[in-house]
């Protein structure tokens, strides 16, 4: 690059280092995006989307601190403080909530976020394709059945009267159980049915792709020197999944707060509230949901602090321990 | 949650383009109309209720005809794809583009009628319709239960008729067969189900038989122990019953009878337990709507041969009383037409709603279309088999796509129901007007919006624990303490919630 005014030599000795740098930059940046013009032409319409849908609502975050009306609009509702955040958190019940929100995802995290893997790892060894892709759709299938028939079959399976397991129960000589009437199997019913078979076949998808993804040539080397099957998935396998599965997981983090309240409401009741009632649908049975925008705001700006905070967290953790991050 | 946050200013403003756009059609469609005929004018109304179960609907007979009588048409603005009506008119709200009509909910269309969307109607009524007027003047309550908490008038409501909301439901051929009487005291209603339990009523050999189901709230039988579910109204007084020491005894004993298996183990998971339980002859006893209840008395006669499930009168509970908790009030469907504060002529559109108030628009919305409907016999409007004979039997249904009893402002008239329902249902309806079983019932209070804030913190709070705490004493897993939920609802505000329907229900009767 060069400069040829005779000015600019001057200033260049001026400032010498920093322009020279800095048109540098500018120059060289011109060059790569004349070069890949046209992938930022197809980049348009996303930043456009986030432009429109992800900051331009940004704007209404701040009914949260609004004694919100539809009618008067977001600039002439009146301030008011932190009292939608007061009315959010006051409730005698916010803790246990909160608490049982964190339980669910604490545990849908432990069982699951890991059986997904599990499935892509088993169905990775399968030598039989026929039997493979048998497995692969019928896993994958109640992905696209409604919650609320999955919440039919659940109520159906368990009824005490004459639900399948409670036969069964009962041949083997056990006493019937209302399992959902319980608080103690409320977790393992939910995680069970909504996240794991609804979800398992689904989710394994992205992890076969990404063993798919891993080098043939790696499994030879390793079987050259002896490993076994379960040598070649431990330090082969795993290892090749690991940025989906840390990128997927610090997603998963994202996403802490948030319970698909939909399909709890489907299962829960008054009986089980004690670990079914979480903070969406507890905030749905108060009809904050039907109007009042600014206590709804100001819970989803709370889910949202707690959520970036988590990610960045777990980010920070990721990128020091296994050297993978999302940024 | 966030999504919604996120999704209203831009469902807000797709809506403004789509009002936007809506309003050059409807302007020109308009000038159209006008050419060919001076007198018809269009109005825009929103009506979008039950979650889109009510969408206004431009082709509707009734309204067609009305615009003949009134030199009005209405011209629907409510999006027909949501289902969601709240969502649908927060939405119209928000767009800041108000029909000249508003169909909606008494709490919302009070609230934005005070910030200044709808008009007053009281001064409108009086001066230019007559109809209306007489109503405001002699139904009772007609002000008091509609008026927003300023005072004014801000809607037009829709008027229900009848007395009765849920009956006792009890299979006499049951009872037939085991030689047993109409129960009239919570003893012999006891002792009729612990018989439907053990005698094996159905006859396939196997105790199989759920004595008492529900498909509504079972604390509807508390009343057979002097104890509500809920808020009530005793000697002018609101009180909270489980509040009251009745709830105590009400609860041990349900608790006892579900132990004893005399109520449906899965009476809190069971969805559609009519059609399951009396479709599969287990069931013998019920509390539910009358109307739809008896018509399983028809649907079911060739797969239950015999069944007889007819309305029981309250069973005397133990101070001797018989009592109805339910009962259908004339406001409580909270519904009404407001009209813009944007509206160009205001006193046009309060005339027009005045039609529906009248001798004439009263039968139009109750009865349809005369010659297609129904017809006039010795002076009485009777359906028409067209009208009877609806497609999937749903008769309310068909007359509905005629755009009759939709809930629009108008008076109901409750002989219409009697001209179709099962006889089983009128003859328990009367028995029970007559009866006049009812428990008293709380007026349609009007609430500000500060009280409106403690009902729902404090309520949801409150409601929460009761139906936690109620399930696990009735399952048993938890033995009934009344005093100890007493304190934990005081901890959690009883007292400021309590106090704030007390004052409404004083501002009710001194207003």
């Amino acid at each position: 690059m060069q400069l040829n005014s005779p000015l600019s030599e001057v200033k260049e000795k001026i400032v010498p280092a920093n322009r020279s740098v800095l048109a540098g930059k500018l120059q060289s940046i011109k060059t790569i995006v004349w070069r890949d013009k046209y992938l930022y032409l197809m980049l348009i319409p996303f930043i456009l989307w986030y432009l429109i849908f992800a900051y331009k609502p940004m704007y209404g975050l701040q009914i949260a601190f609004k004694d919100y009306s539809l009618f008067k609009g977001i600039s002439g509702s009146p301030w008011v403080g932190f009292e939608n955040f007061e009315r959010f958190f006051q409730s005698e019940y916010f803790i246990r909530n909160l608490v049982n929100t964190f339980m669910i995802n604490f545990w849908g995290l432990i069982f699951a976020f890991p059986a997904p893997i599990i499935l892509a790892l088993l169905l990775n060894e399968v030598k039989n394709m026929m039997f493979k892709k048998t497995v692969q759709t019928i896993t994958y299938l109640p992905h696209f059945i409604s919650v609320v028939i999955i919440a039919g079959i659940v109520t159906n399976f368990l009824a005490p009267t004459n639900g399948i397991v409670n036969i069964f129960i009962e041949k083997f000589g056990g006493e019937k159980i209302n399992f959902l009437a319980m608080p103690e199997f409320f977790r393992t019913i939910y995680i069970g049915s909504m996240q794991i078979w609804k979800d398992v076949g689904y989710s394994a998808i992205i992890y076969l792709a990404a063993i798919a993804g891993i080098n043939p040539a790696l499994y030879e080397a390793a079987k050259m020197d002896g490993a076994n099957r379960w040598k070649q998935v431990w330090h082969i396998t795993l290892p090749g999944m690991l940025p989906t599965i840390m990128i997927l997981l610090i997603l998963n983090l994202g996403s802490f707060l948030e319970v698909g309240y939909e399909s709890i409401i489907l299962l829960y009741q008054p009986a089980t509230y004690e670990t079914a009632d979480v903070i969406n649908t507890y905030v749905y049975r108060a009809g904050l949901q039907g109007g009042n925008y600014e206590v709804g705001a100001a819970a989803g700006l709370f889910n949202s602090v707690v959520s970036l905070i988590l990610v960045v967290v777990a980010n920070q953790l990721s990128k020091k321990m296994t050297n993978i991050g999302l940024w | 949650m966030k999504k919604r946050k996120l999704m209203v200013p831009l469902l807000a403003s797709m809506m403004m383009l789509a009002s936007g756009c809506s309003d050059a059609a409807s302007t020109s469609s308009k000038e159209k109309s006008s050419k060919k005929d001076g007198k018809v004018e269009e109005l825009k109304v929103f009506m979008h209720a039950s979650n889109g179960y009510f969408i206004f609907n431009d082709d509707w007979a009734t309204f067609k005809e009305a615009a003949e009588k009134t030199g009005i048409t209405l011209k629907g603005t409510a999006p027909k794809s949501s289902t969601n009506s709240a969502e649908a008119f927060n939405l119209m709200i928000a767009s800041g583009e108000i029909p000249d009509l508003v169909h909606g909910q008494k709490k919302y269309l009070n609230k934005y009628g005070i910030e200044g969307a709808f008009l007053p109607l009281n001064d409108l009524i009086k001066e230019h319709a007559p109809n209306i007027q007489k109503y405001v003047k002699k139904k009772e309550g007609f002000l008091k239960a509609n008026q927003g908490p300023d005072g004014n008038l801000y809607m037009v409501p829709y008027i229900s008729d009848g007395l009765v909301a849920e009956t006792y439901f009890m299979r006499q051929d049951w009872l037939d067969k085991l030689k047993l009487q109409m129960p009239q005291t919570v003893d012999e209603f006891y002792n009729v189900l612990k018989a439907f339990k053990e005698q094996d009523p159905n006859g396939n050999g196997k105790q199989d038989e759920i004595p008492y189901f529900s498909e509504d709230n079972i604390l509807g039988l508390g009343t057979l122990w002097g104890a509500f579910d809920g808020l009530y109204l005793e000697n002018g007084e609101i009180k909270y019953g489980p509040y009251e020491a009745e709830f105590q005894t009400a609860m041990e004993n349900l608790a006892k009878w579900y132990k004893e298996g005399l109520i449906d183990q899965e009476i809190f998971t069971r969805k559609k337990a009519r059609e399951y339980l009396l479709g599969n002859n287990l069931g013998g006893s019920s509390r539910y709507y009358p109307g739809s209840t008896a018509g399983y008395n028809d649907a079911l006669k060739d797969s239950v041969p015999g069944i007889n499930f007819v309305v029981m009168a309250p069973p005397e509970n133990t101070e001797g009383k018989r009592i109805e908790p339910t009962k259908r009030s004339d406001f409580g469907n909270n519904l009404g037409v407001a009209i813009s504060a944007q509206a160009e002529n205001p006193e046009k559109i309060i005339k027009y709603l005045d039609f529906f108030y009248s001798e004439e628009g009263r039968r139009l919305m109750n009865y349809g279309i005369e010659g297609e409907t129904y017809e006039i016999k010795e002076g009485k409007p009777v359906f028409t088999d067209k009208a009877l004979k609806a497609k999937d039997g749903n008769i309310v249904e068909n007359l509905r796509s005629y755009g009759a009893q939709v809930p629009f402002s108008f008076h109901q008239d409750f002989e219409y129901e009697k001209l179709w329902m099962n006889p089983i249902a009128v003859k328990g309806i009367e028995e029970y007007t007559k009866g006049n079983y009812f428990a008293e019932q709380i007026p349609n209070l009007t609430f500000t919006e500060e009280e409106e804030k403690v009902l729902t913190d404090i309520g949801t709070q409150i409601t929460t624990y009761k139906d936690e705490t109620v399930q696990k004493w009735i399952m048993g897993s938890e033995p009934v303490n009344l005093e100890q939920f007493k304190k934990r609802i005081d901890e959690m505000g009883f007292k400021e919630y309590i106090k704030v329907y007390k004052d409404a229900y004083k501002r009710y009767q001194d207003s």
